[in-house]
């Protein structure tokens, strides 16, 4: 592997440079900047969410190769103006997003992809509809526990296997996106990214599992669709496709069964650090909780055990690289960076720029729908902020986030239950909703599948099982 | 091998249908007619597509080889009008051709669809202009999550050209394969010297 060229360290380097040039005081704001920025500073956020959403649809081969600069481009279409016009505010809010929120979220990203890298599903199964059933409903549990995207990866290599035999198989791989993908993510910070973001923010961490009533709703009715589904192609495979197996199957086993400990070890570690208080510091003038430093050490021992006591051959059968942890830490730096001033305008509320966003979207239902419907085509972790962000600044204005978090919850629940189960659940609608997505039907594909395009998934699956499902959810959740 | 002919009538399909299955049995069920509703036909020139556009569900297409054509064109004139069928055109099918284009991702599925595009191809009917190209990019193995590019990609894009029948059964076989894209059949068709008989 060549030397990495420099501008494809840009991106976390403009992260780094502030961190060594700036003073200690540098995070002490001077001024209100949601209420001075322009609305223009919102464009490099834009456009690097568009990029993310476009490119791989437009033009993957360059963009498998050059997503670095182009995430680095929006970064410094950010930084440069934006240290420039407001210095040390500026310099303190980059610090503040890149200690608080950028760091701790690439540590959990990368400790649950490389613990459940190490996991491997062995065994010969028969894709009939109730294995496949049964597979799905393990991944849709399994997902708000070890997170969708590692439920995915551990997953879905064994339901491929077991429909090998299967003509008609594209069906199965669309609703595994919805649910193991996707919905299952709801109940815990580690089920979904925007779920993680929500915590870092101040949201409890047991406060996902109050989604349990949503979650299963949309999780039972999308089941019953497959089913449905499944029973009809089953029935159109081929008499032998169909018949009893007689010859030998190899039985089920599953190794680096260890690495689950790991999880759990994770999962322990995020959850202390949402109870426990052990005091600050300041990391140059960041505030930071001690125990969010020691959880955070605590995920990277994690991550590093997994690595050191699991067998490389796992890995490898695994396809387990360093790439989506690349992928991540560089694409997130760039979108922290430029989240900076759409959120501190949306949280400034009538005082701010994005004051016509903030009074546009006025209910739950309406903050369901949007975040969904922005979720659908950009990423769902910056859509879920960027609404929370809505939210507080319409309802709270001015207020502390943490402070104003928690008021939502207690007084206006319904608002944050729909943005995050919005955001949730909608990153199925489309391949590039959420990032596990464009990755299981990669590996389908390379296994033989002939995956829907990217209309076709939204034709013939989103709109006539997704969208009923979720006009349900805010006639009974939020009307 | 078989001269085949294109056949138009005009009627109801269901009384064209019952005309044929009797024709076909009398030729002792060796080979059958195919109607033109049952392919993917180019529509071709702008009249041929208004007409089946205004014309639509009035007139039909069938398609049989020398001997059978004869006897369906026979048929028709003899008792078609009690049917409510009347023959319009005969013309001799002198070549069929249909576009192909097919991408994989894996080498496993690559083979399969040599075996079945390029290998094997029914009598007389050959692969036009064929170009298949294999792409690795070893920088793209494993999962991906915001950059996702396939690690081996075959292509593979040409032209089926040859007898209607062979033709026909590549456009089948190619439909029923995952990742090939195939495109409507198109026909060479001339007009007979002799328009009275097939």
């Amino acid at each position: 592997m060549s030397a990495p060229h420099p501008l494809r360290l840009a991106a976390p380097a403009a992260f780094v440079l502030t961190l060594l040039t700036c003073p200690a005081d540098a995070a002490q704001p001077a001024v209100d900047l949601g209420s001075v920025l322009p609305a223009w500073s919102a464009l490099p956020f834009v456009g690097i969410l568009l990029s993310i959403a476009l490119f791989p649809l437009l033009s993957p081969r360059f963009w498998h190769h050059h997503y670095p600069e182009v995430a680095a481009f929006w970064t410094l279409a950010l930084a440069v103006p934006f240290v420039a016009a407001y210095g040390r505010p500026a310099v303190g809010e980059i610090l503040h997003m890149a200690i608080a929120d950028y760091v701790p979220f690439i540590i959990l990203i990368g400790t649950l992809f490389t613990i459940g890298g190490g996991i491997l599903v062995r065994g010969t199964l028969r894709g009939s509809p109730i294995v496949n059933t049964t597979i799905m409903v393990i991944g849709t549990v399994l997902a708000s526990w070890i997170g969708t995207t590692g439920a995915a990866v551990l997953l879905i290599r064994p339901l491929l296997r077991a429909n090998r035999e299967r003509r008609y198989t594209a069906h199965t791989v669309v609703f595994f996106i919805f649910l193991v993908a996707n919905i299952g993510g709801t109940l815990t910070p580690l089920g979904d990214p925007p779920l993680f973001l929500g915590f870092l923010h101040g949201v409890p961490f047991f406060w996902p599992l109050s989604l349990w009533k949503e979650m299963l709703l949309v999780a039972l009715l999308t089941l019953a669709a497959y089913v449905a589904v499944d029973a009809y192609h089953w029935r159109r495979e081929d008499p032998s496709v169909r018949a009893p197996r007689t010859a030998p199957r190899e039985p089920l086993r599953v190794e680096g069964r260890h690495n689950f400990l790991f999880l759990a070890g994770v999962l322990v570690a995020v959850f202390v650090s949402g109870i426990w208080h052990a005091g600050g510091v300041s990391i140059l003038g960041v505030h930071q909780e001690i125990q969010n430093l020691l959880r955070d050490a605590f995920l990277l021992l994690m991550a590093a055990g997994s690595w050191l006591t699991t067998a490389r051959r796992t890995r490898e059968e695994n396809e387990y690289t360093w790439g989506p942890i690349r992928e991540v830490a560089i694409l997130f730096a760039g979108i922290f960076a430029t989240i900076i001033p759409p959120l501190l305008m949306l949280r400034a509320g009538e005082h701010g720029a994005l004051a016509p966003a903030v009074r546009a979207v006025h209910s739950p239902a309406a903050f369901f729908w949007v975040t969904g419907g922005v979720s659908s085509f950009l990423d769902n972790a910056p859509t879920y902020l960027t609404f929370l962000s809505t939210a507080l600044g319409r309802l709270f204005p001015g207020v502390p986030e943490r402070e104003a978090i928690l008021r939502l919850i207690s007084e206006q629940g319904a608002y944050l239950q729909a943005i995050a189960t919005g955001a949730v659940f909608m990153g199925a609608n489309t391949y590039i909703g959420n990032a596990p997505n464009f990755m299981v039907k990669s590996i389908a594909e390379e296994a033989g599948v002939e995956m829907p395009s990217f209309f076709g998934y939204i034709a013939r699956y989103t709109l006539p099982f997704l969208v009923p499902i979720f006009l349900l959810v805010t006639w009974v959740f939020f009307e | 091998m078989s001269v085949w002919y294109e056949i138009t009538v005009r009627g109801t399909e269901d009384a064209l249908r019952g005309l044929v299955a009797a024709c076909e049995a009398a030729h002792g069920g060796k080979e059958a007619v195919v109607f033109g509703h049952d392919l993917d036909l180019e529509a071709g020139t702008l009249p041929q597509r208004l007409l089946e556009l205004f014309a639509a569900g009035s007139h039909h297409l069938v398609f049989a080889p020398a001997a059978l054509a004869e006897e369906v064109v026979a048929a028709l004139r003899s008792r078609g009008r009690e049917a409510g069928l009347e023959l319009e055109t005969v013309r001799e099918v002198v070549r069929a051709r249909v576009p192909f284009s097919a991408e994989a991702f894996s080498r496993d599925v690559a083979e399969k669809l040599r075996q079945k595009l390029v290998m094997g191809l029914p009598p007389g009917v050959e692969g036009e202009n064929l170009e298949e190209t294999e792409a690795q990019d070893p920088s793209a193995r494993g999962a991906e999550l915001y950059t996702p590019e396939h690690a081996y990609v075959y292509r593979i894009v040409g032209t089926f050209v040859g007898p209607l029948p062979g033709i026909i059964e590549m456009q089948r076989r190619a439909r029923n394969l995952p990742f090939v894209k195939v495109k409507a059949l198109e026909l060479q068709t001339r007009p007979l010297e002799t328009p009275e008989r097939a």
